[in-house]
């Protein structure tokens, strides 16, 4: 079964509410019904045939959150192509390792990002988004053929294990309908509520949380454009705004510049996962916006591994293993920590054709999550990172992919980088004359065009 | 009374910056690069326009610490706001 039925069949049924909101940064507001996205879906769908995207075709899209991701995505999917959703801040590293993997048939991407994917494009549909509007910017003479991935397959979601470039998780309908499900059954939001969206849809946490549950679910998103604190506490009290789904660093600043000037009573839940959710903080929270605060753990493998229960919140913790998730701590230490390893048949068992990574994150039937944890009172807790990745405010960043950048500049003789407190750290052993400051200033506008901005090492000192 | 208010404005949002990246004031001038020395990322940058909005009761557009290199074209991009919104 697609997860595409369920959300169709969903819409079918939809009540009076929108179905999307979307809030411009213009100040503008767009509201979708159910019917008015059934038939964006359905006319996007037609367009992508014609433009000569079929079953298994593979799609890289590069597009901001929007109705327009939304149609694209379940377009994509419903007639059997393989989307991947790319993260808009990957640049040349990242991209060279994404399309020579997946060698994707079609790109759709807002108009621009284009220059970006110039040399990407050669011999692809090319689909751009301006001003809304999609219109073929590139055809091919000759189709290729499609790829041979099983049609179980939904997606191919990029995500690192520390390899130093990124992977190509094969996720299965299945991932995406246990998920809904699960998230569901932790937050427990209600049909018609409103759920602010501010995270980049491309993210796992995202495409459950804001894209699927609210599909499934019928909770009306409202995508916000604008991530200024200030503007969005003004979008809840316009749109009385009953659930947000963020990072534990957003929530952060809410509480730095929260006031008794913003109303947000009409607020019931935050939802938080992407980042290590403090104990300290769930209790400041909890208490400044009264509200139920629900932080639990994903993986792109499969989200949510696992979650606190609304109303039964355990700070400090990441919750219950998810119902239907076998789970164990894979040699125990003293303490009871160990990797955290998971098993479903509805989760993610491969890398696009990489079968030696593939092969190296499974023992047996158990996916090895790369993570350090323990359970106590039956409630699973975050420890730290085992693979060579840590998180960055949300952002996952591979420390062997950013050395590998760093040591890709002129004269680098050697490179170590961390990661620690949220700053990342790189300390480097260069043959130069000139100045060190201001050869540091010249690595990291080097590093601009080949890594996401948020692995660009903040600070940098000699080895 | 311009070159005053500019050196005030230049003071109090040079101290924001100050203030979020954790770098000492002294080590911020009007030629200082907003990301590649202060090291500011996308939230640190919605921090200091929401600080910047509350402190000269203003309105700043999120697209503006992209458009930006330095600290003093920051400066000078919310003082033309502040003059404007006047």
């Amino acid at each position: 079964m697609k997860i595409t039925d369920s959300v169709f069949k969903s819409l079918d049924t939809w009540g009076d509410h929108p179905a999307y909101i979307e809030l411009f940064p213009d100040n503008s507001t767009s509201y979708t019904s159910a019917e008015k996205l059934m038939e964006r879906i359905n006319d996007t769908r037609e367009f992508l045939k014609k433009s000569g995207i079929q079953n298994n075709y593979i799609v890289a899209f590069f597009l901001r959150n929007s109705v327009d991701f939304v149609s694209i995505f379940l377009s994509l999917m419903d007639i059997g192509a393989k989307p991947i959703p790319v993260n808009l801040a990957f640049r040349k590293l990242e991209l060279d390792e994404i399309f020579s993997n997946s060698q994707p048939h079609a790109v759709i991407a807002e108009q621009e990002f284009l220059p970006l994917l110039v040399p990407y494009l050669k011999n692809k549909i090319v689909i751009v988004r301006e001003n809304g509007k999609f219109k073929i910017h590139q055809s091919v003479k000759k189709k290729g053929a499609p790829a041979n991935i099983d049609e179980h397959i939904a997606s191919i979601n990029y995500t690192y294990r520390g390899y130093g470039y990124p992977l190509g998780a094969m996720v299965p309908h299945a991932q995406y309908i246990m998920g809904v499900k699960a998230f569901e059954n932790y937050v427990q939001l209600n049909m018609t509520e409103r759920l602010l969206v501010i995270l980049p849809m491309q993210h796992i946490f995202t495409l459950i949380g804001c894209v699927f549950l609210p599909l499934l679910y019928q909770i009306t998103p409202v995508i916000s454009y604008q991530r200024n604190p200030l503007r969005l506490f003004e979008h809840i009290q316009k749109y009385k705004i009953d659930n947000i789904l963020a990072v534990p660093e957003l929530y952060d600043l809410f509480l730095k510049l929260h006031d008794k000037t913003n109303d947000l009573t009409c607020i019931k839940a935050f939802l938080s996962g992407g980042s290590v959710l403090p104990k300290k903080n769930y209790a400041k929270l909890m208490d400044t916006f009264d509200v139920d605060l629900i932080h639990g753990y994903g993986l792109t493998e499969f989200t949510p591994v696992s979650s606190n229960i609304r109303g039964q919140v355990r700070p400090g913790t990441i919750g219950l293993v998810c119902d239907g998730l076998e789970h164990k701590i894979s040699s125990p230490n003293k303490n009871g920590e160990g990797e955290i390893l998971i098993k479903t048949p509805n989760m993610t068992k491969s890398y696009y054709k990489k079968r030696v990574e593939t092969e190296a994150a499974f023992d047996g039937d158990w996916f090895k999550t790369g993570d350090i944890g323990k359970i106590e009172d039956n409630l699973l807790i975050f420890i730290k990172e085992k693979k060579n990745t840590g998180k960055l405010k949300g952002n996952m960043v591979d420390i062997e992919e950013v050395k590998k950048a760093i040591l890709s500049y002129p004269n680098i003789k050697d490179v170590t980088v961390s990661l620690k407190d949220n700053i990342l750290s790189a300390g480097i052993k260069i043959e130069t004359d000139r100045n060190i400051e201001n050869e540091y200033i010249k690595i990291k506008k080097y590093l601009e065009g080949l890594l996401a901005v948020y692995k660009i090492p903040k600070s940098m000192s000699q080895l | 009374m311009l070159q005053n208010r500019t050196t005030d404005l230049n003071e109090e949002i040079v101290e924001i910056l100050s203030r979020i990246t954790r770098i000492d004031l002294k080590g911020i001038t009007y030629a200082t690069l907003i990301l590649e020395e202060l090291g500011i990322d996308s939230l640190m940058a919605i921090e200091i326009l929401a600080r910047v909005e509350k402190q000269f009761d203003i309105i700043i557009e999120e697209s503006i610490l992209a458009e930006v290199n330095t600290v003093g074209d920051f400066v000078q991009t919310i003082e033309k706001k502040i003059n404007m919104e006047n």
